[in-house]
C-alpha cells in the first residue's frame, strides 16, 4: 500500500505544562475521507495546526507521502498541497470571486500588472471543474453564506492539492447546501484526493467519511473504517455516554400549562402569511426549517428586535413591538444565533458578560458594590460546569462551549416567563449540549416557556414537546408528540415551493 | 487539566481585565515619573511648587475635557467639537450674565443643550460621530463670530477670576473642581449600571441592544457629558488666562482625542478610565512645560506628542494581543 498523503505519527504537542495532544497516530490516504471527531478542546483544532505547520510538534513528527514532513509555515504546507478550510471565512466582501480565489496569486501580465482576463478565465475553469455555478466577476458581499464557502473552497484548491482539510464546513450551511457541498466533497475524493472532515454532525460523518478518528483529552481513542461504528459507538469514543442519554425525557402533557405567549396575525414581512400560536408554560416549543426560512425573523420580531405588525400578548398582557428593552422587562429573553455579533461583550470579562442584563445587576438604582460581578460570577464555576480560571478573565479566552454555557447560564439568572433560543447548542461539543439540554428541560419542568430555533434535527427531534416547521416564511406545519421525526420535518421544510404561500397553521 | 480549575481560582490572575486595566495605568505613572525625574534632574527648577503647581493649572482645563472624550470614545463615538463648545460657551455665557454662579449654570446648560444635538445625531440618524462633531464644530465656530463680530468683549467678574486662578488652603480651585468632577465620573463609570452599559454598548452595540440597554440614550448621554466638560474647561480657561477669546480651547479636541488614546481609551470602543486619562492628560501638560524649562524648541513638543501617541498605540496593540 501506497504511504498516506498525510500522516502524524506520535504527535504531542504541550503548551507550558499543559500537554494538549499525546501521541497522535493519524493518517489520511489518497481517496478517502476522515472524520475526526472530538468534543471542543479534545485537540482537533491543534491537530490541524500541526498538521498544516502552524505549530511544530513537542515529539513524533508530521509525514507527507511517508517522508517526515518538517514545516514551519503553513506556506510551506500549502505549497505541498495541503489546503485548509476553516471554520471563520477569509473572503473579502469588497473583491469579485475570482479576486478572492486567486488572492496574493494573481496571474500577472508581462507589465507585471494584474491580468484581468487571465484571472477571470482561470477562474471559471477552476469554478467549473468544482461544479459551482458562480459568475466570477461578481462581488463576494453579494453572495450567500453558503456561496461564500464554495468560494472559501475554490480558493483552497487553487493550486494543485493533494488533500483538503475541512474544519466544519455545514455549521452555517442550510441542508440544501449542505447536500451541494456534499457532492463536491465526493467528487474531489473519487478523484483521488484525501480529505480531513472535522464535523459535530454525526448524521454528516456517516454519509460521507470513509473512516472515523475519534480524539478525546488529546489521545485517540478510536479509529477505522466508517462501516465499523454506530452514532452511539462514535459518540461513546467521544465522550464515554451514550445517545439516549443526550436528551432529557420529554413532557408528558406538554399543553397542560397555561398560554404564556399568544400571538395572533404576526406579520414579520409584508406579504408573509400572518402567523397565529401559542406558547405553553412547560412546553419546550421548536421552530424547525431550513435556514432562510423565517425562523430567526419571527423570533427577533416576537422580542421587539425586528419590525412587525399583529397581536402578541404575554401572560394576558399585550406586547408592544418597539424594541428589547420592553420585551426584557416584561419578561422575555432571548438567547441569539451568532454568539460573537450580538450575544457577548468579547472585550468584557466573564463576570461582566454574565451580569449584563438588566436585572442580572441584582441591584437597583444604587452604586454597584466593588466585586459585586464577580462574586455573582462564581455560580457560573459552581453550577454552571464553566471551565475558568478566574471570572475577571475576558470571555474572548474561553473556547466556544463555555462562552455558550456563560451565555444560557446569564439567561437562566433572570427567570424570563419566554426564553427564545435560537441555536442553543451551536459549535458546543456533545457533552456541553447534554447540559444544555437537561437545563432547558428542567426550566421547562419548572414552568417555564420555551422558544427553541434549531438547524440540527436531531435536537428539534430529542428535546421538542411540540414543532412548527416553517418554509417561505410561514407555518407551514405543527407535528406534536409521534409525528416529531427527522423525516416528517425535511418532507415539509424541504418541500417545492409553490407561489402561493402555505397557510399558516 | 479541568479537575484543578476550581481550586487555582483564588490565586490572582494577571490576564483578568482588571489586571490588565491596572497594568496600563502603572505603566502610565512610571511613563509620569520618569519623564518628571530625567526633568528635574536636568533642571532642578521644574520640581518647585510654584512650576508643579502651573502644571497643575494648565491641566485642569484638558482634565475636564478628556474624561468627555473619553466617554463618548467609550461609547464608539469621538468629539471633535469640544474645542468649539469651549470657546462658544465662554463667549456666550460671560458676556451674556456677570454673577458667576449665573455664568456657571448658564454655560453648562448650553455644553449640555449642544452634546445633545451632537448625540441626537449620532444616535438617532445615524451620521458618523466624526462629521457630526465636525458639523456642529462649525456651526458653533460661525455662531460665535456672528454674535461677536470677530472680536469678543466684556470684563470677567472678580469671583469668576477667583474660581480659575486662585487657590483654598493652597490648592487651586481649578484642581479641586476638576478632582471633585473626575471622582463622581469614575464613579458614574465604574460604580452605577449606566456606566457599566456605557462600557458594554462600546464593547459591542449589538450585544447592548439584545439584553436591553438603552442604546440610542446611552450615546445622547455620553455626548451631552462630553459638551458639559467641554463647558466647564472653557469657563475655567478663560478665567485662567483672563479674557475672552474666540479661539479658548483652540487644539483641545485633537490634544483631547490624543490624551484619551494615551490614557488607554481604545478607538474601537469599550475601554478607557478616568484615573488612565487623566494621567495622559498631565503627561501631554508636563512634556510642554518641561520644553519650556529646558529651554527646548517648541517645535520638539508636537514630535514628542506624536512620538507619544504611536507609542501609546503599539504599548495597548501588544497588551490586547498578549
Amino acid at each position: 500500500m501506497a504511504p498516506p498523503f498525510l500522516a502524524a505519527r506520535g504527535l504531542s504537542k504541550s503548551f507550558g505544562p499543559n500537554e494538549v495532544l499525546k501521541g497522535i497516530e493519524f493518517e489520511v490516504h489518497a481517496g478517502r475521507n476522515v472524520a475526526l471527531c472530538g468534543e471542543n478542546g479534545a485537540g482537533k483544532s491543534t491537530l490541524i495546526k500541526l498538521l498544516t505547520g502552524l505549530y511544530s510538534p513537542t515529539a513524533g513528527q508530521v509525514e507527507f507521502e511517508g517522508e517526515k514532513a518538517g514545516w514551519s509555515d503553513p506556506r510551506q504546507s500549502l505549497a505541498a498541497g495541503i489546503a485548509v478550510v476553516h471554520q471563520e471565512f477569509s473572503v473579502l466582501g469588497a473583491l469579485s470571486i475570482a479576486e478572492n480565489i486567486y488572492l496574493g496569486a494573481e496571474p500577472r501580465t508581462r507589465l507585471g500588472l494584474i491580468d484581468r482576463k487571465a484571472l477571470a478565465r482561470n477562474a471559471q475553469a477552476l469554478l467549473d471543474d468544482l461544479g459551482i455555478t458562480l459568475p466570477p466577476n461578481d462581488l463576494v458581499e453579494t453572495l450567500s453564506v453558503a456561496d461564500k464557502q464554495m468560494v472559501e473552497i475554490a480558493k483552497a484548491l487553487r493550486a494543485e492539492a493533494k488533500v483538503l482539510i475541512l474544519d466544519e464546513p455545514t455549521a452555517v450551511l442550510s441542508q440544501n447546501e449542505t447536500r451541494h457541498l456534499f457532492r463536491i466533497i465526493n467528487d474531489l475524493r473519487e478523484r483521488g484526493m484525501g480529505l480531513v472532515y472535522v464535523s459535530h454532525r454525526l448524521d454528516e460523518i456517516f454519509e460521507i467519511c470513509t473512516d472515523i478518528t475519534v480524539i478525546k483529552d488529546g489521545v485517540v481513542t478510536s479509529k477505522g473504517p466508517t462501516e465499523e461504528y454506530t452514532h452511539d459507538s462514535v459518540i461513546a469514543a467521544m465522550v464515554g455516554r451514550e445517545l439516549g442519554d443526550l436528551f432529557p425525557p420529554k413532557a408528558s402533557d406538554p399543553l397542560a400549562g397555561e398560554q404564556v405567549l399568544q400571538v395572533r396575525d404576526l406579520v414579520v414581512a409584508p406579504g408573509l402569511p400572518p402567523a397565529s400560536f401559542s406558547v405553553h408554560a412547560g412546553e419546550i416549543l421548536g421552530l424547525a426549517g431550513l435556514v432562510g426560512s423565517g425562523r430567526t425573523e419571527l423570533a427577533l420580531a416576537l422580542f421587539g428586535a425586528a419590525p412587525a405588525t399583529g397581536d402578541v400578548t404575554l401572560d394576558g398582557e399585550p406586547m408592544p413591538f418597539r424594541d428589547p428593552v420592553g420585551c426584557i422587562d416584561a419578561g422575555m429573553l432571548m438567547l441569539t444565533e451568532s454568539r460573537k455579533d450580538d450575544g457577548l461583550f468579547m472585550n468584557s470579562s466573564v463576570a461582566r458578560n454574565f451580569a449584563a442584563t438588566t436585572p442580572g445587576y441584582g441591584v437597583h438604582h444604587s452604586a454597584i458594590p466593588p466585586g459585586h460581578e464577580e462574586r455573582r460570577a462564581a455560580v457560573l464555576k459552581e453550577r454552571r460546569g464553566v471551565v475558568v480560571d478566574h471570572v475577571g478573565l475576558p470571555i474572548s479566552a474561553l473556547s466556544g462551549g463555555n462562552q455558550q454555557k456563560v451565555l444560557v447560564a446569564r439567561l437562566l439568572e433572570n427567570r424570563p416567563k419566554l426564553l427564545i433560543l435560537d441555536e442553543p447548542t451551536r459549535g458546543v461539543d456533545v457533552g456541553a449540549k447534554a447540559e444544555i439540554y437537561k437545563t432547558l428541560r428542567m426550566l421547562a419542568d419548572e414552568g417555564m416557556a420555551l422558544l427553541v430555533i434549531s438547524s440540527e434535527l436531531i435536537e428539534i427531534v430529542g428535546l421538542c414537546d411540540r414543532v412548527f416547521v416553517m418554509r417561505d416564511g410561514a407555518l407551514a406545519k405543527e407535528l406534536t408528540g409521534e409525528e416529531i421525526t427527522e423525516e416528517a420535518i425535511i418532507t415539509v421544510a424541504a418541500a417545492e415551493t409553490s407561489t402561493h404561500h402555505g397557510v399558516a397553521a | 487539566m479541568t479537575a484543578t480549575a476550581t481550586n487555582t481560582s483564588v490565586k490572582p490572575n494577571r490576564n483578568t481585565v482588571r489586571a490588565t486595566q491596572r497594568r496600563e495605568l502603572l505603566m502610565l505613572l512610571g511613563f509620569l515619573v520618569v519623564i518628571w525625574a530625567v526633568t528635574t534632574a536636568l533642571s532642578p527648577r521644574f520640581l518647585s511648587p510654584a512650576n508643579l503647581k502651573d502644571i497643575l493649572i494648565q491641566a485642569a482645563p484638558l482634565g475636564f475635557v478628556v474624561i468627555g472624550q473619553m466617554i463618548v470614545i467609550i461609547v464608539r463615538g469621538l468629539d471633535l467639537s469640544v474645542a468649539s463648545i469651549m470657546a462658544t460657551v465662554a463667549v456666550l455665557s460671560t458676556s451674556l450674565i456677570d454673577v458667576t454662579p449665573l455664568i456657571f449654570a448658564v454655560g453648562l446648560l448650553l455644553g449640555a443643550m449642544i452634546g445633545a444635538v451632537n448625540g441626537y445625531l449620532v444616535a438617532y440618524r445615524h451620521v458618523t460621530p466624526f462629521l457630526a462633531t465636525l458639523a456642529t464644530m462649525i456651526v458653533l465656530q460661525g455662531i460665535r463670530f456672528a454674535y461677536t463680530g470677530g472680536a469678543p468683549g466684556g470684563s470677567l467678574p472678580e469671583t469668576f477670576r477667583f474660581l480659575a486662578t486662585g487657590s483654598i488652603f493652597g490648592i487651586p480651585v481649578a484642581l479641586i473642581a476638576l478632582t471633585v468632577t473626575a471622582f463622581a465620573m469614575h464613579w458614574l463609570l465604574e460604580r452605577t449600571i449606566f456606566g457599566r452599559r456605557l462600557k458594554l454598548f462600546g464593547d459591542s452595540p449589538e450585544a447592548a441592544y439584545m439584553t436591553g440597554a438603552p442604546t440610542k440614550l446611552l450615546q445622547v448621554m455620553a455626548y451631552v457629558i462630553s459638551g458639559v466638560m467641554a463647558a466647564l474647561a472653557g469657563l475655567f480657561l478663560v478665567g485662567y488666562v483672563g479674557i475672552v477669546d474666540n479661539w479658548t480651547g483652540r487644539g483641545y479636541e485633537l490634544d483631547s482625542i490624543a490624551a484619551a488614546v494615551i490614557g488607554g481609551a481604545a478607538l474601537s470602543g469599550g475601554k478607557g478610565s478616568v484615573p488612565g486619562v487623566l494621567l495622559a492628560a498631565l503627561i501631554l501638560v508636563s512634556l510642554f512645560n518641561i520644553v519650556v524649562i529646558l529651554g527646548l524648541s517648541i517645535e520638539l513638543q508636537l514630535v514628542i506628542k506624536g512620538t507619544l501617541i504611536i507609542l501609546a498605540a503599539a504599548v495597548y496593540m501588544k497588551q490586547s494581543q498578549s
